[in-house]
């Protein structure tokens, strides 16, 4: 596993091919907890450390039970089952340890059950036919773009507190539009591949 | 804790019921789902080999035909090769299309000779169902090819599955080999009649005087391809290269003529990015390769005789193709060199 | 008339694109055509209105903890199903809908209504809910789809419309295309509201 193949994986999931921007996955959150600079941060360690943890537990159930099992189509429950325990596991393992987290991500938490992109990037792991290794970067790097175009959003959008929206727009209509004219700018990068 | 267990419990038994019911579909679904995998690429292989004119000389005599969803199309008739007469199912076209039939027919048996640019827009119905009909009649031959055993390649015997080993012949003798994985084989036992000559060196003798030492452990690549032919006319091969792109690895099934040159080529799967990528399975792309060979097969701008045009944007994926596409085509150009092909 | 209420709720007075905002990630994701829409929006119908009306048939029998749970084992089991049945007997549009056919399972909507309607409703109650939420995601994504294809392709379900000497707005069936058409139509309902 050479060192381009890991640069490739890592600078695709980031910018080039990034989970919000120009594949569509994790818009619910993104729409939702964008508000604010310090909830991004929080919730894209959140997602980051599921996002890991269910890619590589879902390679594992891949590798070892669907496969050798003949039984491939039961993968999209056993993999949303193993994401809803995780996240259950992280929510108490964070009540207990990390009370102030817990606390300021309150309801986002238990959805990222329902984020199409940790479903998301299980199946693309099993899709690329990737290894443990590259299964662990991509997962990360993909929580990683996640995460980075969670706070451009929160950080354009704090902005555009102070801005004056015409009355139509404001709410979702202006997100979207911002989402367009970033997910316009991460094209820029296509061809650095 | 009682009560926990419970819970689990019938959360268990929700999820066997669940998956009782998709093992039930999948029994249903599975084998459709491969039959028609199955049907396609076989659809996919024919278009390879056909071209914007045809030659109906080509096809030897016979009755065509050509049905859709079960129900016959069109049958027509080869005597002395040479098109004779056909006869069309009236549920499928209208009354002026098969009016037009007779005239048709007169200008099918004069001239012996489809030429697609040049047929009126109300007939073309019919001439596709005719060239269905046609490509109907293509036929594959599946071959598999030990790569690199002996400087020379030799063709294996027929693969199947039941059979522990697959055999060679190879200097009079038979030769086994054992299958390790789809595209690898292990030389596993040499017939008697070779023994000797190895006995007396020790090794195996290669036809180009290079020796090895018989370990039984080598394992060597091994090439699949299809032989085309209509009736009794040879019409080029089939191989299948599977290139390791962007995101996904590229399936894509090349027709290579009898001079080695490319006669069709098409992606049948991909998972690349939409509206980058994944226009790699648009027909402007795909034709590009027909009709190419060796140094060509490189993205124009690359190299001076490159002639393959880019997608734009998507440089990687293009790059894999083409670097695919080339050495795939070469290496069985080389294979068809060795003269050990059926 | 019942029926119809809960018909035109789904369709219009809780829309689930426009109005509450759920399962956006395949709205903007297969609307770079009118038919990858609808393929979509009838698919997630297909599995609305099955997990709507097992959830409501099973509703007693379901404790109380752990019915999320069970819900989700539910909807999946729908999905595959829909999955399986897609790649056996449609299969181009299976290939071009990809990754979000097992995304399905994730759309908020479906999870949502059968917490907030199935888990409490009578069987038929929640059909006419799934039919009439899925009827409203389907022409969501068949409307985006549309837009999008005819700007960006110049075609409508594959129909040329402007003709061969149409250069089309690439843009819009790309991935900026879809965020900006999505947020001029909410931006367009919101004023159309404001106005009537």
């Amino acid at each position: 596993m050479g060192g381009v193949q890991i640069f490739t994986i890592v600078i695709s999931a980031i910018f080039v091919n990034n989970f919000v921007l120009s594949r569509f996955l994790g818009l619910c959150p993104f729409v939702g907890v964008s508000k604010k600079i310090e909830t991004s941060v929080g919730m894209g360690f959140a997602v980051m450390f599921c996002m890991t943890l269910a890619g590589i537990v879902t390679w594992f159930c891949n590798q070892f039970i669907l496969v050798p099992f003949n039984i491939e189509y039961l993968r999209t429950i056993m993999f949303i089952l193993v994401i809803a325990s995780l996240v259950q596991f992280v929510e108490l393992f964070m009540k207990k340890f990390l009370p102030a987290l817990y606390q300021a991500l309150g309801i986002f938490l238990p959805l990222i059950t329902t984020n199409c992109a940790v479903l998301g990037v299980s199946i693309i792991n099993i899709q690329s036919e990737y290894g443990l290794l590259e299964t662990l970067i991509n997962s990360i790097s993909v929580a990683v773009g996640f995460m980075l175009a969670l706070l451009l959003m929160a950080g354009i959008r704090e902005r555009l507190e102070l801005a004056e929206i015409p009355t139509s727009f404001q709410g979702a209509g202006i997100v979207f539009v911002t989402a367009g004219l970033l997910s316009l700018a991460f094209m820029g990068f296509i061809g650095i591949l | 804790m009682g009560n926990v267990l419970k819970l689990g419990l019938t959360l268990m038994i929700f999820c066997l019921v669940a998956a009782a019911a998709l093992a039930y579909v999948n029994t249903l679904t599975a084998p459709v789902i491969s039959k028609y995998s199955l049907i396609r690429e076989l659809e996919a292989k024919r278009a390879l080999f056909l071209k914007d004119r045809i030659d109906l000389q080509l096809f030897p005599d016979g009755k065509y035909e050509y049905s859709e969803n079960g129900k016959d199309v069109i049958a027509f008739n080869f005597v002395n090769t040479a098109f004779e007469n056909f006869a069309i199912n009236p549920e499928y076209f209208t009354a002026e299309e098969q009016s037009e039939i007779p005239e048709i027919t007169n200008k099918l048996q004069i001239e012996q000779f489809i030429d697609f640019e040049r047929v009126p827009q109300k007939n073309k119905k019919i001439y596709n169902s005719l060239v269905n009909a046609f490509m109907s009649g293509i036929k594959f031959d599946n071959y598999f090819v030990v790569n690199g055993f002996s400087g020379n390649n030799i063709r294996l015997n027929q693969i199947t599955d039941d059979s522990v080993y697959i055999t060679a012949n190879f200097k009079n003798s038979t030769l086994f080999f054992v299958r390790e994985d789809d595209n690898r084989v292990r030389l596993e036992k040499i017939d008697e009649s070779y023994v000797e000559e190895i006995k007396k060196e020790g090794k195996i003798i290669y036809n180009n005087g290079t020796v090895e030492d018989f370990d039984g452990k080598t394992i060597f690549d091994v090439v699949e391809y299809d032989k085309v032919s209509i009736g009794s006319k040879f019409l080029g091969y089939v191989i299948k290269i599977a290139p390791s792109a962007y995101s996904s690895n590229i399936e894509t099934l090349i027709g290579i003529d009898e001079e080695g040159k490319i006669a069709g080529l098409k992606i049948i799967s991909q998972q690349e990015t939409p509206g980058l990528g994944a226009k790699c399975q648009e027909d402007w792309f795909m034709k590009q390769f027909v009709g190419l060979s060796g140094d060509e097969l490189e993205l124009r701008g690359k190299t001076p005789q490159g002639k393959i045009e880019s997608i734009t944007a998507a440089t990687i994926t293009s790059d894999a193709v083409t670097t695919g596409v080339r050495q795939g085509v070469e290496s069985f150009r080389k294979i068809i060199q060795a003269g050990v092909l059926e | 008339m019942n029926i119809l209420k809960t018909l035109k709720n789904g369709i219009i007075d809780e829309n689930p694109t426009f109005v509450l905002m759920l399962g956006l990630c395949p709205t903007l994701g297969v609307t770079s055509s009118m038919e990858n829409g609808l393929g979509m929006g009838l698919a997630t119908m297909f599995v609305l209105i099955g997990s709507n009306m097992a959830v409501s048939l099973m509703k007693s029998v379901v404790p109380s903890k752990i019915r999320i749970p069970v819900f989700i084992v539910i909807i999946a089991s729908f999905v595959t199903i829909v999955d399986m049945l897609m790649n056996a007997y449609f299969q181009p549009l299976y290939l071009k809908l990809g990754l979000f056919i097992p995304l399905i399972v994730v759309n908020c909507v479906i999870l949502g209504r059968a917490e907030a309607f199935a888990s409490k409703n009578n069987i038929s109650a929640s059909f006419l809910d799934a039919v009439g939420m899925g009827l409203g995601f389907t022409l969501a994504l068949g409307l985006l789809g549309a837009i999008r294809e005819l700007f960006g392709n110049g075609t409508v379900l594959n129909i040329s419309v402007f003709g061969s000497n149409f250069e089309p707005a690439l843009i819009m069936i790309l991935p900026p295309g879809a965020f900006f058409t999505l947020g001029f139509l909410v931006a367009l309902k919101k004023y159309m509201e404001k106005r009537g």
